[in-house]
């Protein structure tokens, strides 16, 4: 710590290198901690589904908005050996004040659709929701994101739906949180689409029996004009975010390009900074510093920076985070503390590991060779 | 005055390819605690060298440097450097501060090193600033500096740990004769007032005669020792 005057000294005079070395780290923590952030929405998102859970839609459109089922498809459904349930959900997606702001509603049977979904109303209640036709249940991340209140009244831009905030609900399938539940006859006359689903959610006895009822399903719907396609909750879901799975593999090849180019960056930059010091690294062993001194000079001079640039990518994931509603509240997007730390442990470690050989390399030198050198 | 160095039989060579060049041959001299002593001699004689192992900032491939009875050639690198922060101050011609530090704070970095609080480090950085003149100066930085200030900066530098020996090599070679003098009667003072030892390198036969006793050298061998006992000649 004795040495922290000379180091934020030497940070600040070679300001153009050390800017461009904490951009350069910064932007490498924000893009591997805005993507381990993704990753865990995807993961929470799969974790949520229900293991005992069969999703139908129109057969070759899996497609959260454009596939449409028949609601009369439940009664031939119920009757499939080992089904316990099974509910309709209208979906459509729509826009909040501008077109970046993705809303997606889900029109649903209340008392049905809470028999197949775990649905724990916190603010308001199902009852106020149950007794207004145009009442809506926002889901809580959808609520904090858009700071809707209890009693609000709220108006999308297409279709002019607008609904009355009766409650604020959680839910174990987080899908659903980052949404909007409204009354499915409401939806359906708005989107003159009644009768008809988007997709149903059929729950069945346990995972054992999911193949076996998908098959049954999709062959006794095989005739109707609208055939089906009947898959575990699951399967549909990764189906459903393909598109956003392609996305985050084209991110993991840049993630990796990053933290190469990062490193690189740095260790050349912090070469190129100890090499211009070589003549002061001279000056400070004449006055009696020892060689460790010096690496904890140069070495402490570089983890700095790098964790300056850490924080500012780690602000940066968060407020992108924060403000990307514009996935629809598909996925959710936080930043875990843990995350967090892992941004800041991999920024460190580029400065450390970038530091490291030009800082021994340093303070191995002879001081006379040292002080040779010209400025 | 009392034996504080002790040069014993020193040689320096390099390997330069397949050949050894000699820069110092068995070199031996004695330093009185309290001398004033200037090293003369040509380029290449050998005199930077000679002061820097002198200084413990370069090692002998043969011989020994005794500081009161040590043997500092013997000293592992943690050592001398802090046998170096205690014992020698130095002087550059190049001045050698660190750009980025006011004159108190390239003053206060010795002590740095030293087993002392903050406000300790900076009273004395101001009081050495004040012996060279410099305290009204103390929150410059080099750049605002003249090449004169500069010098007596590094000058408060060398002093502030209240060294044995000050070594300074060439300390006038950059400056005007006015800078340069200044920078000389402070040297002189220090040696006169504070009985620091000084050895200087200088090619100036004006600044040696500053000193209380001349050694000169060539093709770095010791040619000549001339003491003068009483200092600066009439």
């Amino acid at each position: 710590m004795r040495f922290l005057p000379l180091i934020l000294k030497s940070i600040r005079r070679n300001r153009r290198r050390s800017l461009l070395t904490i951009g350069g780290i910064g932007l490498s923590v924000f893009v591997i901690t805005a993507l381990l952030s993704v990753e865990a929405g995807f993961a929470s998102l799969f974790n949520s589904t229900g293991e005992s859970t069969l999703n139908v839609y129109e057969k070759g459109l899996a497609c959260p908005i454009t596939s449409r089922v028949f609601d009369s498809y439940l009664s031939t459904i119920t009757s499939v050996p080992n089904v316990v349930g099974a509910t309709g959900v209208l979906r459509g997606l729509y826009s909040y004040q501008t077109k970046d702001h993705l809303v997606t509603v889900s029109g649903v049977d209340f008392e049905q659709f809470r028999r197949v979904k775990h649905i724990v109303v916190g603010e308001g209640s199902d009852t106020d929701f149950a007794a207004r036709g145009d009442g809506a249940l926002i889901g809580r991340r959808l609520a904090s994101d858009y700071g809707w209140r209890v009693g609000q009244t709220v108006s999308l831009i297409e279709d002019r739906l607008t609904f009355q905030v009766a409650g604020i609900f959680s839910s174990d399938d987080k899908t659903y949180e980052g949404g909007v539940l409204v009354h499915k006859d409401y939806l359906s006359r708005i989107k003159r689409d009644e009768g008809r689903s988007t997709y149903l959610i059929v729950t069945v006895t346990g995972p054992s029996a999911i193949a076996a009822a998908s098959r049954t399903i999709d062959s006794a719907l095989a005739n109707f004009p609208k055939p089906t396609t009947t898959q575990s909750e699951k399967a549909a879901k990764e189906l459903e975010l393909m598109a956003l799975g392609e996305i985050r593999q084209m991110l993991s090849l840049m993630l990796i390009a990053t933290i190469i180019v990062s490193i690189f960056g740095a260790a050349n930059s912090v070469s190129m900074s100890v090499r211009d010091r070589t003549r002061e690294v001279g000056i400070l062993r004449s006055l009696g510093l020892r060689k460790s001194h010096i690496m904890q000079i140069l070495i402490g001079e570089s983890a700095l920076v790098a964790l300056i640039g850490g924080g500012i990518g780690l602000a940066a994931a968060a407020a992108l985070l924060t403000s990307a509603k514009s996935l629809g509240g598909m996925i959710p997007l936080v930043l875990p503390p843990a995350y967090a730390i892992a941004g800041m442990g991999i920024a460190l470690a580029i400065g450390l590991l970038g530091a490291a050989v030009p800082s021994l390399n340093a303070s191995r030198l002879k001081i006379v060779d040292s002080l040779r050198l010209v400025d | 005055m009392d034996g504080l160095l002790s040069v014993q039989q020193v040689s320096k060579s390099y390997s330069r390819g397949e050949q050894d060049v000699s820069v110092l041959k068995d070199i031996n001299f004695e330093v009185q605690a309290g001398d004033y002593v200037a090293l003369m001699g040509p380029s290449g004689s050998g005199k930077t060298t000679l002061l820097n192992i002198i200084g413990g900032i370069d090692s002998p491939t043969s011989g020994r440097v005794l500081m009161e009875g040590a043997d500092i050639s013997q000293l592992a690198d943690a050592e001398l450097a802090a046998w170096r922060t205690s014992n020698v101050g130095f002087v550059f011609q190049q001045y050698n501060l660190l750009p980025v530090l006011t004159a108190v704070e390239n003053v206060e970095l010795p002590l740095l090193l030293l087993d002392m609080t903050k406000d300790e480090r900076r009273r004395r950085a101001l009081t050495a600033l004040e012996i060279v003149g410099l305290k009204p100066r103390a929150h410059h930085y080099p750049r605002q500096m003249s090449g004169g200030e500069e010098q007596r900066t590094s000058v408060a530098r060398a002093l502030v740990t209240d060294p044995k020996l000050i070594i300074a090599d060439e300390p006038t070679g950059n400056l005007d004769a006015a800078a340069a003098s200044n920078v000389l009667d402070l040297l002189q003072t220090l040696n006169e007032k504070f009985q620091k030892t000084i050895l200087m390198v200088t090619h100036d036969p004006g600044a040696a005669g500053r000193a209380k006793r001349t050694v000169r050298l060539n093709k770095g061998a010791l040619v000549q020792d001339a003491g003068q006992p009483h200092g600066r000649p009439q």
